[in-house]
């Protein structure tokens, strides 16, 4: 199959290849090129002459020559400015004013494997670029495109230093296979999985270094990549210098205050002690033996309000015929639990040079970053939410270095001190990447029209660190007890090589343009890793636990692919893709996939009815089909049968000696590519000159043999579950953007824009067998309860819970449950009464920003509004009286008790959804620039406010809740931030 | 020039593009996995393969390197041993649970259903063990190396084990051997009585095949085949309709006149870290744990630490563990005292004094209880301070030091499956079936005589009734796993007039439906499986 695919794709090339145009001797030409508004002259302009590969470009001081037929025609290009024609006429000197180019039409758009002119684009395509990102101390990629695009929703993990964020484009389209979608930086695909060590695989990239992100969301744009665009494409280019732009230097820097926005509602001291008195019947008198004097606020003693700084300075510019962009920057951030911080420092270099007159031209990308994180504990955050409020921080006890602590620990019993649980903490790491490609590409001398690309990339991240307790800290159920010494490391490694070829050609006669790309690529994954957990032993703490594991895992994909863009009329526009993948994850029989994709584009602007309406200014209409697939499960072997040998700790006495036992793993030998077919259809719009703009997309996303851990029938593998094919879902959606430019006058503009997103997930098969009564994959654990399901005929990860009965005041009667099933029993975390109650998805998402220039002086605001997504407020959930006092300790609760009077816990109760819809004033900076400083210096100075505002129903400390469990994350600080921002 | 460059050009990238395709034949690298084809390659492998398939009785799984043998939503909690302790130890007069864990409650008043997560896991591992010994069994079938057939036996032995145990729970399950693939099917059900017949076979076919009896504990030898055998013949009505107490006997006799056990001369080493069949001459099979080398909140250290509290019962005074303790979950029922302790012979007609918390006054030497808060149990799911505490099971050794591979988190003391007092106890409700009380009775006052210390405990004829028998096996066995079957062997576990707190979901307990007697196959076998019916009743 790929043989034939590779023929059939060297074919087409070897089919449209013909012999190049010959030389001709001639006069010499020489001249200036000037921009026709200023009159400074332009460097590196292309000058070409007509139907030739003959051409040069001008130097620095904008002047060219070059010899040519005296009949011939000068062809002159220059990025953002209006190409010339200019007969030469048997002239010897020849100077060019040149005008800047409608930008709109001109503006490019980054695709796989090449670039489209926007106008030209027939897929579903977003960019944004540095202007339009979000403000403020920004410390990760992800963070700069939040509610920018509609369809990519990006929940960030928390407030901790330097986290992560989880990125939906379009839903997911996966069960268990990753939703995340390709990451492709400066055309290297990026390991989406984070190294031992690190929580964001995206925090290598510096965000002040990155120029656009470019978003393919429908099947058409994204199928050139085959088998990992199921969930979209995120395309990021990185700054560039630029031939022809003097040396700039940019300094960036800020200053940010960071502090918690609220706190849960808690009992003090007082009302625990108030309570204790109430409820003496249930906890008993002794209880009040065990009652403290103090009043400690432990959320106030853990979180404390963190500054933090950030600093980058690049140079940018031309050497020559070389431009290059170099920089470095610098963040501290510390964050608003005690005890978490990250320091990274990070490096890019960036050079294009080109050769052969400009026949070859190279690109060399080199990122790299040091990254040191200190994790603290985030069990604290936990811990003092329960921690008894009558007890003091410290009470000079020397078995725990002063701090207070419970006499005992066990499964039940005492909540650590948060306090010394966090500041005892030793969890950090150092994490360090380098990621690096060079990019040829080759104007074949004769043929013109055709380019060879070749890009060469490695990636390559380190991960170490440890996550130590002195001797003096005690932990809850986690062995050992007391101090813990534990090490891990981990090596990622990530190598590709792509080629392909390039084919483009006006074809005139039949007012068609044709454009061509091939191509094959190879990447390699591989992840390798270790940890080492032991106790420290002394005299009091004999021998505890030693725990070591490690592992090694690899994957190849092989690829080969094609494109057909094909213009007619410049109206009609046509895109045919294909890829075969081939992966190493899948068994021979089934290691290939096919992924086609096909779109149409009608420029409707441009037909006769509507090239004169004023009003239009630009109307076209995207119609894409496509197929993609999936095979990222995290099992690089899920097709092989494997033993695996166990851990120390875990080994069987045979002939009289402790073995390490070996497992069959479960496998699936027919094992293969989950499918997602996704149809488009789609808007482009422009009117009054383009003040108004926008685009509207609906599509529907079918994916099937879904790659899903089900459970199994017992006896048939090694386990009770197996990753497998099976079962589909659907997610159905539109979306809808709009930018407005009310005021574009010369010293004052307003910019606003606006986008909508909605969403739609539907189970529809899910297991081997068709049984309708199959209650679906249940997600919990044995302490909360299963309250989440995957059904068919309902959307992933549904709330499953139990029907709460209220009292007359509208409280909720303890463990009182509507039978739902009517076969009485108990009905109280019952699978069979229980029933299907929202989901965690929003069915909406708003995003708002707004830009505003008066002369120097500039304002944005960005803000999200999600509708319809719900919150299981575990936090609530967990609390009840009888966990008050347990066993000879108190605890606190949060006051959402003094409404549920719960005595136990009722972790099933739907009681416990809440609605999480909420709006999001995200952000909002002013700034004002100081131009012409000293010389050539201008300095911006801005103050931005961060999570300035969350307007919601939900009950809980924040609704943006990643899963729809709120299990107490890190909050997200509030943060203010100074800027100041100097170029020369 | 530049043609043929290009043509060059062709020709090498395909020749890379090809070598680069064979890139996708990758095999794994990772020291810590074996390809199926590379198992021969060493002969310890074999050993380790055989060493998992007893381990999967007890632990997790493979630890950190590999994790849990199983996905659930607990990792200990859903391990075969522990969860047959609570589904034959909970739903029964001997412990009730204080958690609130989801399907807890109900095994503790026998309103489970399908969808119980212990019943579920414990389902769902024991065809795992059964279906890891189809596939040593397959591989090993036929070998010419007398040591791996004897590990072939072995296997067989513990797929009988877990056939035997499905068999008794859930009745009806699932049946696969060494002739079925792995992949995805959808394996037939096989009826309680054909799987009687199944077990009986198999256990006759590799009687002779085992090792000699102690040749290697913990491993299987032909005692514990013997065991089995007399195990199961003796519940042959129960499973089959028709009773085989005469096959019970013989089986039994097999494990006495070997001539290789005794009762072990304290009935606490049993129970003690000690208890291994090298120092104990009662212990005849058993699941190894041990501090250093196979660990888990599982086993034994689940019934310790689940029944230590800390204010009643401080697992760290009274099993030397220090670690991660006092879970205060399990307790057991006024009912079951007054099986264990003889009130009226030890106190008098008067209610226990509370100068007596422990019971010491009791002459059978078997009692290992501590009053807590109260006797009485208020709710279902009162707290573990209610009840009566039970601490029979100890991380220390029998003379109290500290146990060999110590660790403050677990514990070392093996958890019995077949000691010699059921052979004598077996054999003693044969012998009575078969209308021979007085060698019946011999064999009870063996038991009875080690447990007093003397004859004063000894019983006569007259005195040997179905529920005396009931009740001697609930004394000398409770909580190790047992007793749902003998209650249902004796018929009093759901419809007898045999009732205790919460049974069935009241105070003074009430008779619960028959259907009972076996176990619903969980909800998710029922969906994945077309092929499996569920259990009458469910």
């Amino acid at each position: 199959m790929k043989k034939r695919i590779f023929t059939m794709l060297s074919m087409l090339f070897l089919g449209i290849l013909f012999a190049g145009a010959i030389n001709a001797q001639g006069i010499k030409v020489s001249g200036k090129v000037t921009d026709a508004a200023d009159g400074s002259s332009l460097v590196g302009v292309t000058i070409q002459e007509k139907g030739t590969t003959n051409g040069t470009i001008t130097n620095v001081s904008g002047n060219f020559s070059l010899t040519v037929a005296p009949t011939a025609t000068l062809i002159i290009s220059y990025v953002g400015y209006t190409a010339q024609e200019v007969p030469v006429n048997g002239r010897t000197a020849i100077n060019v004013a040149m005008a800047v180019g409608d930008l709109r039409l001109q503006e490019v758009v980054v695709i796989g494997y090449g670039t489209v002119k926007k106008s030209d684009a027939t897929g579903s395509v977003v960019a944004v670029s540095s202007k339009d990102f979000n403000k403020g101390a920004i410390t990760s990629p992800q963070d700069l495109l939040v509610g920018k695009s509609a369809g990519v929703v990006i929940t960030t993990d928390g407030g901790a230093p330097g986290s992560g964020a989880t990125i939906r484009v379009r839903g997911g389209s996966s069960l268990n296979a990753s939703n995340e979608p390709l990451i492709i930086i400066d055309g290297v695909p990026i390991d989406n999985h984070n190294v031992s060590g690190s929580s964001n695989f995206l925090s290598f990239v510096n965000p002040n270094d990155i120029e656009t992100f470019t978003v393919l969301k429908d099947a058409s744009a994204t199928a050139i990549y085959g088998s990992r665009a199921s969930n979209g494409v995120i395309l990021i280019t990185t700054k560039k210098g630029k031939v022809g732009n003097p040396m700039k230097i940019t300094y960036d820097g800020n200053t940010s205050i960071s502090s918690a926005i609220e706190f849960l509602d808690e009992y003090s001291g007082d009302e625990i002690r108030q309570i204790a008195l109430d409820h003496k019947d249930l906890f008993g008198v002794e209880s009040f033996n065990k009652l403290g004097t103090e009043n400690t606020n432990w959320q106030k003693e853990i979180f404390h309000t963190a500054v933090s700084q950030d600093h980058n300075l690049s140079v940018s510019g031309a050497y020559k015929i070389l431009p290059y962009r170099v920089s470095v920057g610098y963040t501290d951030q510390n964050g608003i639990m005690k005890n978490t911080d990250m320091q990274r420092v990070t490096g890019s270099i960036s050079l294009d040079p080109t050769f052969l007159n400009n026949d070859l031209k190279v690109n060399i990308n080199v990122k790299g970053m040091s990254t040191n994180n200190n994790f603290g504990d985030r069990g604290a955050l936990g811990s003092a939410i329960n921690m008894d409020p009558t007890k003091p921080v410290m009470d000079g006890n020397s078995a725990s270095d002063g701090y207070f602590q419970w006499i005992n620990y066990g499964a039940n019993l005492g909540t650590p001190n948060p306090v010394e649980q966090l500041m005892a903490a030793d969890n950090k790491s150092i994490v360090k990447r380098v990621i690096g490609n060079i990019q040829f590409n080759y104007k074949i001398p004769f043929i013109p029209e055709l380019h060879a690309n070749l890009n060469l990339a490695t990636d390559y991240t380190k991960g170490s660190g440890h996550n130590n307790r002195p001797i003096t800290s005690p932990s809850v159920l986690t062995s050992p007890l007391w101090g813990r010494l534990s090490d891990y490391n981990g090596t990622n490694y990530n190598n590709l090589l792509d080629f392909y070829l390039n084919y483009s050609k006006e074809l005139s006669q039949i007012n068609s343009k044709i454009d061509v790309t091939a191509g094959y690529s190879w990447q390699h994954f591989k992840r390798e890793g270790d940890s080492y957990i032991r106790g420290i032993e002394d005299a009091t703490h004999p021998y505890q636990k030693t725990d070591s594991s490690s592992f090694i895992t690899e994957n190849y994909l092989v690829s080969f692919f094609g494109r057909l863009n094909y213009t007619l009329l410049d109206r009609y526009l046509l895109t045919v893709t294909v890829r075969d993948d081939g992966s190493s994850r899948f068994a021979k029989d089934n290691r290939w996939g096919i992924f086609p994709s096909a779109a149409l584009a009608w420029k409707i602007k441009n037909e006769s009815f509507l090239k004169n309406v004023d009003v239009v200014s630009d109307l076209k209409l995207r119609l894409g089909w496509g197929v993609t697939g999936q095979q990222d499960i995290g099992n690089d072997y899920p097709a092989q049968a494997r033993y695996i040998t166990s851990s120390p700790g875990s080994y069987y006495p045979i002939g009289g000696e402790f073995l390490p036992t070996l497992r069959p793993s479960a496998y699936d030998p027919d094992i293969k590519w989950e499918q997602t077919t996704t149809q488009n259809l789609g808007f482009d719009f422009g009117f009054l000159k383009d003040h108004i703009t926008g685009s509207f997309d609906i599509y529907k996303r079918v994916t099937d043999d879904l790659l899903n851990t089900v459970t199994i029938p017992s006896g048939s593998n090694f386990s009770n579950v197996l990753l497998t094919n099976v079962g589909s879902l659907e997610n159905r959606g539109v979306e809808f953007s709009l930018n407005l430019m009310p005021l574009s006058q010369k010293d004052m503009s307003l910019i606003l824009g606006f986008n909508v997103t909605y969403n739609k997930n539907k189970i529809t098969k899910l297991l081997i067998s068709d049984d309708p009564d199959y209650i679906g994959i249940l997600y919990g654990d044995a302490f909360t309860g299963q309250k989440q399901v995957t059904r068919v005929g309902y959307p992933a990860y549904s709330y499953f819970l139990n029907k709460q009965v209220y009292n007359a005041n509208g409280y909720p009667i303890e463990g009182l449950y509507v039978d739902l099933s009517g076969l009485g029993g108990t009905v109280n975390g019952d699978n069979a009464d229980k029933y299907i109650y929202h989901n965690p998805a929003p069915d909406y998402l708003l995003g708002f920003s707004a830009r505003f220039n008066y002369k120097n002086l500039d304002i944005s605001a960005s803000a999200r509004t999600s509708i319809g997504n719900y919150v299981y407020n575990q936090v609530a959930a967990a609390a009840a009286y009888d966990q008050m006092y347990a066993i000879g300790y108190w605890h606190n609760e949060p006051k959402y008790l003094s409404d549920t009077k719960f005595v136990k816990r009722q972790f099933t109760s739907d009681y416990f959804v809440e609605n999480g819809s909420f709006f999001k004033l995200d952000n909002l900076s002013a700034g004002y620039l100081f131009d012409n400083l000293f010389n050539k210096l201008s300095a911006r100075v801005s103050i931005t406010v961060q999570n300035l505002m969350t307007i919601t129903k939900y009950r809980g400390i924040d609704p943006e809740v990643n899963g729809g469990i709120d299990n107490n994350f890190y909050p997200r600080p509030r943060t203010f931030m100074l800027g100041i921002s100097l170029t020369y | 020039m530049n043609k043929r460059n290009l043509i060059l050009g062709i020709v090498l990238s395909t020749l890379m593009i090809t070598s680069c395709v064979k890139d996708l034949d990758v095999k794994p690298k990772d020291p810590n996995t074996i390809l199926a084809g590379n198992l021969g390659d060493d002969p310890v492998y074999m050993k380790e393969v055989l060493g998992k398939i007893y381990a999967s009785f007890m632990i997790s799984g493979q630890g950190s390197n590999g994790g849990d043998d199983i996905t659930a939503s607990d990792g200990n909690f859903f391990t075969t041993t522990r969860a047959l302790w609570n589904v034959q130890e909970i739903t029964t007069d001997e412990a009730i649970c204080a958690w609130g864990d989801v399907g807890i409650a109900d095994l503790n008043t026998q309103t489970w259903s399908a969808n119980n997560p212990f019943l579920t896991a414990l389902y769902q591992r024991l065809s795992l063990s059964i279906t890891y010994a189809n596939d040593f069994i397959k591989f090993t079938n036929g070998n010419s190396d007398p040591a791996v057939m004897q590990y072939n036996a072995e296997a067989r032995f513990l797929r009988a084990l877990a056939y035997y145990w499905d068999m008794d729970l859930f009745g009806n399950p699932p049946f696969t051997t060494d002739a079925d693939r792995v992949g995805k099917f959808f394996p037939k059900q096989i009826e309680r009585a054909k799987l009687f017949n199944y077990v009986v076979s198999e256990l006759h076919s590799i009687e002779d095949k085992l090792g000699e009896p102690k040749f290697s504990y913990p491993q299987a030898d032909q005692a514990a085949c013997w065991m089995l055998l007399a195990r199961v013949y003796l519940n042959a009505q129960v499973y089959t309709g028709t009773a085989k107490w005469d096959s019970c006997k013989i089986y039994c006799d097999k494990v006495i006149n070997s001539g290789q056990y005794s009762l072990a001369t304290n009935y606490r080493q049993n129970f003690s870290a000690d208890n291994d069949g090298i120092h104990n001459p009662e212990m005849i099979f058993a699941w190894e744990q041990d501090g250093i080398n196979t660990q888990g909140y599982v086993g034994t250290t689940f019934v310790i630490e689940s029944s230590s509290d800390p204010i009643y019962i401080r697992a760290e005074d009274f099993h030397g563990l220090t670690s991660n303790t006092n879970w205060n979950g399990n307790r057991t029922k006024k009912q079951f005292l007054n099986v264990l302790v003889d009130t009226i012979a030890t106190y008098g007609n008067v209610p226990i004094p509370a100068s007596d918390p422990t019971f010491a006054q009791c002459k059978d030497k078997r009692v290992f209880c501590k009053t807590k808060k109260s006797m009485d149990i208020p709710s279902a799911s009162s707290s573990g301070d209610y009840g009566i505490g039970v601490y029979k099971f100890t991380a220390k050794n029998t003379d109290g030091t500290q146990a060999a591979n110590y660790n403050p988190a677990f514990a070392s003391t093996d958890f019995p499956i077949f000691r010699y007092a059921d052979a004598l106890l077996m054999r003693a409700e044969a012998l009575y079936r078969l209308g021979d009380k007085t060698n019946a009775v011999t064999d009870i006052n063996a038991v009875r005589a080690r447990a007093y210390g003397n004859a004063t405990g000894n019983i006569t004829t007259a005195q040997l009734n179905d529920k005396f028998l009931m009740n001697e096996r609930g004394r000398e066995f409770y909580y190790e796993a047992q007793r749902r079957t003998d209650l249902v062997r004796f018929g009093k576990f759901t419809d007898g007039n045999y009732n205790w707190v919460w049974k069935g979901g009241t105070y003074n307990g009430t008779n619960t439906d028959s259907h009972l007697n076996i176990f619903p196959i969980p909800g998710d076998e029922v969906s994945a499986n077309p092929n499996i019916k569920q259990n009458s009743g469910y």
